[in-house]
């Protein structure tokens, strides 16, 4: 009986009711999808990379090399010389690496020189590899063969081909078998373009909803060839010998560290077939990489070969642990966060505050209504239940029209989101975390309702 | 679920009693004077009475006080050989549901809610929390006695779904008869419901009062400024009479 004496009250102010329904469902909506776009943010964000054990780079912050690595923000001035990178991979507890050379562009999307380390190794998400939506990996890897004889060093000769992350692909509206050209530089207008390096795209990778999307890969030696004038011949001798001394540098470390045959040797065939390929293809050797991922053995390795490279004693190197950084950076982004938490609270509680201004303001024209209802032999807590049942299902359903509601916009906005942003939301809002919030606005309506509520009640309790 | 007791029962328990016995009943709403003084009154089953009281002689308090609205600093008040100041204010409040029918001056029903639904409600806060028989069978039944209710009070059969707030004045007080004679109370109240009527409206809303209160076998107690109604009872009492407190108050006390 006391749901419907509610609900014809409620029918009965139709309009007052509607509008703090209205006000309750914006405030609602609002939270919710505060709440949701957090938690998706926070969850694609740690998903961006996974399955990496450390990322090293040139003496940096750790937030430094995690944006430039990860996310392609910004660029380390500093490079990781070529024979670090070898002395690095070599150590016996790497299981496997992947060069970055970043820093370049390509109509403002970022180009990633790298070897086919990146398809083989990269992971995102809950350990998920790159896949390709059309075409593969990079051909012409004449150096893959010695990749598979240790799995440590990379291929290098990566010629001229392209493979483009989803986004990039579809903004840039290429297909596999594009030739394109790609300048030097950063930012969208480049000063020098080269035409002389057409690029050939090989393969377009699956939408991951991380960075990886903008991508523009690229081979680690073509980074290089874009870099030196054309036909650089006077490079080319000073960079053998300089490579020469490099592998010989790198041997010397290792006796340092830890003898290990195997890997000399590896690293000694590397040399000579680099060099080797030096003269016989016109390909260039890297000298630099900007940063590279390692996959360890062991998880447990992790801080010892961290320590390592952070005290390598030839060249200021810095190893982040890549779930360290992301949860530091996020801390830095999360303050935004709470921010945007704290405002919609506020607007929330001054909906409610308005809902309970509202019931309020009836309570005059209902004093009359409420000596009725104790003349006829209810309890004064019937009419405290009264108002109290009027407030919560205003509430109710504003929080179940606003599920809907954010459901249904983020169904709809979602392919616009994802073409403009590279936003991708799940348009599941229903976690545990989203009913505790609605739990908590009912709570709240509740507290705020004991207002009227208790004047209700009193109303009734004493009849003046 | 005083419907469904037999009208046998009530006889048998309340034979010998009066309907309503007040002794040394005292009441004020702030430390002071009293309002309300009251050595002893009693009404017999069944007995009509017009108690003729001017603004300020402490009526409407008078009323409270009788349907357990309002407690007494002393004294009691019997209705059908229960002390209701005795009683919890839960266990009141159901009483004044179940044995006291009240009608006001004016707002005798809830706005909002149809006619149906005003009857409906003051049967709901009447009935037992165990009972929760909502049977189609016994909601046919309620609603027949609605009907049969309405018709003796001349009320149209169709207005049954009309909201409260669309009826004349003169509808809405024979439907707060309706409502308040529904539970078959022992005690009826009723204060000034006339005056907000015109005169030949008034007449006819006598009659039918007189006359469902007579059938229903309730005590009457009619409350009145207006002497010209007393025509209608045979026992006719002036409020000053019986009330010991008010003389001293009446400038104070202007809003009761």
């Amino acid at each position: 009986m006391i749901f419907s004496v509610a609900k014809q009250s409620l029918l009965h102010r139709k309009v007052s009711v509607f509008l703090t329904f209205l006000a309750l469902l914006v405030s609602v909506s609002l939270l919710m999808s505060i709440e949701h776009i957090r938690k998706e943010a926070k969850s694609s964000f740690y998903r961006t990379v996974s399955g990496v054990d450390l990322i090293v780079g040139a003496r940096t912050g750790q937030i430094n090399l995690l944006l430039s690595s990860v996310f392609r923000v910004g660029a380390n001035a500093n490079s990781v010389s070529w024979e670090s990178y070898q002395r690095i991979v070599s150590n016996p507890q790497v299981e496997w690496a992947i060069p970055l050379s970043l820093g370049d562009s390509h109509k403002g999307f970022a180009v990633i020189g790298t070897t086919n380390a990146y398809f083989e190794h990269y992971r995102y998400g809950d350990k998920r590899q790159l896949s390709f939506e059309i075409g593969g990996r990079f051909t012409n890897t004449m150096a893959n063969e010695v990749v598979t004889n240790s799995q440590k060093a990379a291929s290098v000769i990566n010629h001229f081909d392209v493979v483009l992350g989803a986004d990039a692909a579809r903004q840039l509206k290429y297909k596999v078998g594009d030739q394109i050209i790609i300048s030097h530089g950063v930012g969208n207008v480049s000063f020098s373009h080269h035409a002389d390096h057409p690029f050939t795209v090989v393969g377009i990778l699956r939408f991951t909803g991380t960075p990886v999307d903008q991508g523009v890969h690229v081979g680690l030696n073509a980074i290089e060839s874009i870099h030196v004038q054309p036909k650089g011949i006077l490079s080319k001798k000073p960079l053998s010998q300089n490579s020469l001394k490099n592998s010989k540098q790198a041997e010397d470390n290792h006796d340092e560290h830890i003898a290990d045959p195997d890997t000399e040797s590896t690293v000694a065939t590397l040399s000579s077939q680099v060099s080797h390929d030096l003269y016989e293809h016109d390909n260039m050797l890297p000298t630099q990489v900007s940063a590279l991922m390692l996959g360890l053995k062991s998880r447990i390795a992790v801080l010892q070969v961290q320590r390592q490279v952070n005290q390598d004693k030839l060249e200021p190197l810095s190893a982040i642990i890549p779930g360290v950084a992301l949860g530091e950076l996020w801390r830095l982004v999360g303050a935004i966060e709470n921010v945007l938490r704290i405002i919609s609270a506020a607007v929330m509680i001054a909906s409610l505050l308005g809902l309970s201004t509202m019931l309020l303001a009836s309570l005059r024209e209902r004093k009359a209504e409420i000596n009725v209802l104790r003349i006829m032999g209810a309890k004064p807590s019937f009419v405290f239940w009264l108002v109290q049942l009027e407030a919560l299902s205003i509430a109710l359903g504003a929080c179940i029209i606003a599920v809907v509601s954010v459901v249904g916009l983020i169904f709809l906005s979602n392919d616009w989101l994802l073409a403009e942003y590279g936003l991708s939301l799940s348009p599941n809002i229903l976690s545990i975390h989203i009913l505790w919030v609605l739990v908590a606005v009912l709570v709240a309506t509740f507290l705020i309702a004991l207002i009227p509520s208790i004047g209700a009640y009193r109303n009734a309790r004493t009849l003046t | 679920m005083s419907d469904l007791l037999g009208e046998a029962d009530k006889d048998a328990s309340t034979a010998l009693a009066p309907s309503v016995l007040v002794e040394s009943l005292a009441f004020s709403y702030v430390c002071g004077k009293p309002i309300i003084d009251i050595k002893q009154w009693h009404l017999h089953k069944s007995e009509h009475v017009f108690l003729y009281g001017p603004s300020g002689c402490g009526k409407s308090t008078l009323l409270n006080l009788l349907s357990g609205i309002l407690a007494p600093q002393q004294g009691t008040v019997n209705i059908l050989n229960t002390d209701i100041t005795a009683l919890k204010p839960s266990k009141r409040d159901r009483f004044r549901a179940q044995h006291i029918g009240v009608v006001f001056q004016q707002f005798n029903l809830i706005p909002y809610l149809s006619v149906l639904d005003n009857i409906r409600l003051a049967i709901h806060f009447a009935n037992d929390k165990a009972d929760t028989d909502r049977s189609y069978k016994k909601n046919a039944r309620t609603q027949e006695r609605i009907v049969s209710m309405l018709q003796a009070l001349e009320l149209p059969v169709n207005c049954i779904q009309q909201k409260a707030s669309e009826l004349s004045v003169g509808q809405q007080q024979r439907v707060a008869i309706a409502r308040a004679l529904i539970n078959k109370p022992d005690v009826l109240i009723v204060d000034e419901p006339t005056s907000a009527l015109d005169s030949s409206a008034k007449d006819a809303f006598m009659k039918v009062l007189i006359e469902t209160a007579t059938k229903s076998n309730a005590a009457l107690i009619f409350v009145s400024h207006d002497h010209s109604l007393a025509s209608h009872f045979k026992r006719v009492e002036s409020l000053t009479d019986i009330n010991g407190g008010p003389a001293l108050v009446n400038q104070l006390d202007s809003k009761t």
